[in-house]
């Protein structure tokens, strides 16, 4: 059982849609491996799929008198799922985060099916060790229904009714397109984007949603990403020296954000692209590097660092 | 396929450049010094064919680097999956492949001579009835196919387990897709959407380290010795090798680092390896005390603030006295909470709370303590040199920040 193994790959999936098809030109052939494909695998591929004179392709087309290609195979290719596959799905029914997705009947419907399949790997053999421990409660009756009514609008391009209460305790009630769920691993939570009628793009945690309605207006969200306005106007900065390995920390720490880096010797600057709801959360994540790592803009981020560590300065020495 | 392919045979090495790409970003051709300078051109022009959209150049005083640039919160499908779809293979291979599915697709069972029998009608050039026996046996070990043997004879018949049929509920759908995206071998889940020609477009995830998808072997290797209670000979970084028993794989989501904790028999201690460097280690025998071990280290785990494992000498327990107003920051108490972790919080007077982490490698919890720099008014226990290291680095900042002019 492999995951690095042939019959997952990009040639054989190519190989397998072609297949399917009864009837083909040279030209489609090669428009569904420039589609499909790597950037380089019309090179590679489309000599062993179209037939050669010398016989040097695989064998898996013929060619008619009018130049149709057509399938030496009778039937469509099977998708058959592998052990690897069923064992991981199998796994996947440990996590609580399932019933989000089926509901009681389908969740026993999976149960049965995978009745003799071992798990990929039992839960509890990773561990996360420092996941906030105030995660959503996936398994809530009201959670789970709120969820599937969010997502449901997110599929169908449905404006629906959502009751919240705000961070500050506030119930707040409108209109709104919900264009997509995002899930944060460190959190454990959902929150899910939105276009308001009133208040433009918003952000709201699934957990403080207290009801969704269906409106069922449909409305086609617009071109646009939602979250454009979220970013910063300016890249952060840094320069992290190589003392205590912090360079190759950072750069594993932020791996997940779009960034720029250049190396000088023992320190490496790191240009770096935020959203700007994240800002304090940035901020006290750099503050951890201590004097290993220095804000050099934007000059505002710099500056509270600094009103920070001056009050931390002032704790320690009585000032 | 004589010279250049975009298809490799070997995992191991493409996973170290891909990585430097994306994690370094700096690095120029001459950095890549543990091969020559061709082979870093060849895995250069790899990743360029199957990550073209996501490789960024920049022209520095030391060379022209390149670099996978992704804001992995954006994204609603890991770009560094394309890796995994890379193996290569054998005329033969892919020939098999279609044509055994196609003539098993009737729902009969078969012979591996049946089988060979009727492929030679099909095929210009027919493997022999072994290749074609070595083909089936893979297959059944990939699930793809089951045996039985009647008499001398093996029959053979293709799996019923259509992907199609499993996923027969937008439920199901729905949960391949959003768990296609996360850790723990979300990969999976993306070959079966591919496979079925879906694709994930309304979960997105923050706090994503999509890198960790290279590791997916390594985990896989580790967590099946895990599960199976057998030993993993690993490789260090000195070239050696060490055998030891796994325990568990430690995932920090704020770090993006993964760890492989495990008890070393021959030290009699535990030690943790980052995954990210960990060649993909050897499945040894099944080892002779497992639950002596699993009790040590679950008492040792529950002290652990991280991933070390490491009991410091001496330590005492690591006290932070913070400051925060109770009616208008809230949200401190709140973050303390839930971040504590294995630690004991208590409002020790007006606006003051005590967090106490009896920890067993208190130097470990410094880097969080550090995300509160402007509230602590004391620290306490923990080792003299994690004090004194602490306003140290108050001073330096103080200097860095607070003393430009």
């Amino acid at each position: 059982m492999k995951i690095f193994n042939e019959v997952y790959g990009t040639y054989y999936r190519i190989v397998s849609q072609i297949l399917t098809e009864h009837a083909m030109t040279d030209k489609e052939v090669r428009e569904i491996v420039a589609r499909e494909g790597f950037r380089d695998s019309g090179l590679f591929l489309t000599k062993k799929l179209l037939p050669q004179t010398d016989s040097s392709d695989w064998g898996l087309l013929t060619q008619d008198k009018a130049g149709i290609l057509h399938p030496v195979t009778v039937s469509e290719p099977p998708h058959i799922l592998t052990a690897l596959q069923k064992r991981w799905l199998r796994s996947k029914l440990d996590d609580p985060r399932i019933c989000l997705f089926l509901d009681d009947a389908e969740l026993a419907a999976l149960c049965r099916r995978v009745a003799d399949v071992p798990p990929l790997y039992r839960t509890n053999a990773v561990r996360y060790v420092d996941r906030y421990c105030d995660g959503d409660p996936f398994s809530d009756p009201d959670y789970r229904r709120n969820f599937r009514r969010v997502l449901a609008a997110v599929k169908e391009h449905r404006v629906i009714e959502i009751e919240f209460k705000s961070r500050y305790g506030k119930m707040i009630a409108g209109r709104y397109l919900p264009r997509r769920i995002e899930y944060s691993q460190r959190d454990d939570k959902f929150r899910v984007f939105c276009t308001g009628r009133k208040r433009g793009a918003t952000v709201i945690n699934l957990a403080r949603i207290c009801s969704v309605h269906d409106t069922r207006i449909h409305e086609e969200p617009s071109e646009e990403p939602d979250t454009e306005n979220l970013r910063c106007s300016e890249p952060l900065v840094v320069s992290v020296s190589s003392e205590r390995g912090a360079d190759e920390r950072f750069l594993m720490e932020f791996a997940a954000y779009e960034k720029r880096t250049e190396r000088e010797k023992d320190r490496v600057t790191v240009r770096l692209w935020y959203d700007k709801n994240d800002e304090t959360d940035l901020l006290i994540r750099l503050l951890s590097y201590g004097p290993v790592l220095e804000i050099l803009a934007p000059q505002d981020l710099r500056q509270k660092a600094a009103e920070r560590i001056r009050r931390q300065y002032e704790l320690l020495n009585g000032g | 396929m004589a010279g250049f392919s975009e298809l490799i045979k070997n995992f191991e090495k493409t996973r170290d450049y891909v990585r430097d790409f994306f994690i370094y970003g700096y690095k120029v051709r001459n950095d890549f010094d543990k091969k020559s300078a061709r082979t870093y051109d060849d895995e250069k022009r790899r990743v360029e064919s199957w990550l073209g959209n996501c490789l960024v150049y920049d022209d520095s005083v030391r060379g022209k680097q390149v670099a996978i640039s992704v804001d992995s919160g954006r994204i609603a499908e890991n770009p560094l999956y394309q890796a995994f779809y890379t193996r290569s293979f054998t005329d033969n291979d892919i020939r098999l492949h279609f044509l055994l599915l196609d003539i098993m697709s009737d729902g009969e069972e078969h012979t591996s001579r049946e089988l060979s029998d009727i492929l030679g009608e099909v095929l210009r050039v027919c493997p022999d009835e072994q290749t074609v026996r070595l083909k089936l046996r893979e297959y059944v070990d990939e699930g793809i196919m089951y045996c039985e043997k009647h008499g001398r004879s093996v029959y053979y018949w293709l799996s019923g387990d259509s992907a199609e049929e499993w996923l027969d509920s937008d439920g199901i759908c729905d949960a391949v897709k959003f768990f296609s995206e996360t850790q723990e071998f979300g990969l999976i889940g993306n070959s079966i959407l591919k496979m079925t020609g879906m694709k994930n477009e309304h979960f997105f995830f923050k706090h994503n380290y999509i890198v960790h998808t290279l590791e997916d072997e390594v985990l896989l290797t580790s967590l099946e010795a895990i599960n199976e209670g057998r030993t993993l000979a690993v490789k260090l970084k000195n070239g050696k090798s060490k055998t030891v028993f796994p325990l568990q794989v430690l995932s920090s989501v704020q770090t993006g680092r993964r760890f492989l904790a495990a008890y070393s028999p021959v030290e009699d201690r535990f030690l943790t390896f980052t995954l990210d460097y960990l060649p993909l280690p050897k499945v040894g025998g099944i080892f002779d005390r497992p639950d002596d071990i699993a009790e040590r280290y679950a008492k040792l785990s529950a002290r652990s603030f991280g991933v070390s494992l490491a009991e410091v000498k001496n330590a005492e327990p690591l006290v932070m006295v913070i400051h925060a107003d109770e009616e208008k920051e809230n949200y401190i108490i709140e973050r303390l909470k839930r971040e504590k972790r294995c630690g004991k919080l208590e409002k020790t007077g007006e606006n003051e709370f005590t967090l106490t982490l009896d920890i067993c490698d208190p130097k470990e919890a410094m880097k969080w303590v550090k995300t509160f720099i402007g509230r602590i008014k004391r620290l306490e226990g923990g080792t003299e040199d994690i004090r004194s290291r602490f306003n140290e680095d108050v001073e330096r900042m103080y200097r860095m920040y607070c003393q430009e002019d």
